[in-house]
């Protein structure tokens, strides 16, 4: 969820400038040197592009009601109780809830004083920065509980066909964007994984050589260049760069 | 800069993110303080959020310095 711009007083952009590490995978008793950056516009697109293409792969599996994934991952209607199917299309629907709700917050963002204002109105200032995300989260969470109360509501007042068809419809989606996910994070680790020091030698040949590694290793690599990155919302709070 | 980067495409995306963010900043600032989009929309809306916002501002119709010709104005 995105975070208040007020917080650029908490801003440190060194990790900016933290962009490549060495680390050790080990597998057994071998330990391999692996030298790791975080991709450039152009390997994040091509990355992006491969898991798009992976996440609609898994979306056309899962509509065609005869495919193995259809039957492995989502239930028949009879085989589901109502209140399952809305405790799992509300759950599916948080992420679009508090999307909704954040125009309708009604909390202000602290208003900077003058440079030249008294100390006092600059604490006073500091002070509600400090406590703004806290007081924002706050309101926000009020809000989604009570959007989550009318969509249950509503809920309950459908039937249980359409229910099913919205629960299908959540299955898929949150199964497409997990898949998608994970898609784009291997990407990142095959583009960004080097032998060498200097960042000029690949590690693996192909992008199948890295997703075949053991599920163990996988989760080195995964983890490390997780360590390295700045998601979106922090990078959003390094805006005094751009002041 | 770093002797690793051989091109601007391998720039990490995190700085290449912020060298267009500042871009961008500077670009909007030419629309003056009353045009400028809010920090709302600039940190957190979408691109079309703010492409509408910058649609609306510069749209004619909108604008308060464009000119308004009458008709009746116009000679024959």
């Amino acid at each position: 969820m995105a975070q208040s711009f007020v917080e650029f007083s908490d801003v440190d952009i060194s990790p900016l400038f933290s962009w490549s590490k060495e680390f050790k995978v080990v597998s057994g008793d071998v330990e391999t040197p692996v030298f790791m950056r975080i991709l450039g516009d152009a390997d994040m697109n091509r990355s992006r592009v491969a898991a798009l293409r992976k996440s609609a792969d898994l979306r056309r599996k899962l509509k065609d009601i005869n495919s193995d994934e259809r039957m492995a991952f989502i239930k028949d209607i009879d085989d589901v109780d109502m209140d399952t199917l809305i405790a799992v299309v509300i759950v599916f629907s948080m992420r679009s809830i508090s999307e909704s709700c954040v125009p309708k917050l009604k909390i202000k963002a602290p208003k900077m004083p003058r440079s030249d204002a008294k100390t006092s109105a600059h604490e006073k200032y500091q002070a509600e920065v400090d406590s703004y995300p806290d007081r924002r989260q706050e309101e926000l969470k009020a809000l989604i509980n009570k959007e989550i109360e009318l969509a249950k509501e509503t809920l309950e007042k459908d039937s249980k066909d359409n229910i099913y068809k919205k629960y299908v419809e959540a299955m898929i989606e949150e199964m497409c964007e997990q898949e998608l996910l994970r898609e784009f994070k291997s990407q990142c680790c095959y583009f960004g994984s080097y032998k060498s020091q200097d960042l000029s030698e690949k590690l693996f040949a192909s992008f199948e050589e890295f997703n075949n590694l053991e599920p163990n290793l996988k989760q080195q690599f995964l983890t490390e260049y997780s360590s390295m990155e700045i998601h979106g919302d922090d990078l959003k709070k390094l805006q005094q760069v751009t002041r | 800069m770093d002797l690793r980067i051989k091109s601007l495409s391998d720039t990490p995306h995190t700085i290449s993110y912020v060298i267009r963010k500042r871009q961008q900043i500077d670009s909007l600032s030419e629309l003056g303080k009353e045009k400028m989009p809010t920090n709302e929309i600039i940190w957190d809306g979408s691109p079309e959020d703010l492409e509408e916002w910058i649609e609306r501002v510069l749209s004619p119709s909108k604008s308060d310095t464009g000119t308004v010709i009458s008709l009746s104005d116009v000679e024959d």
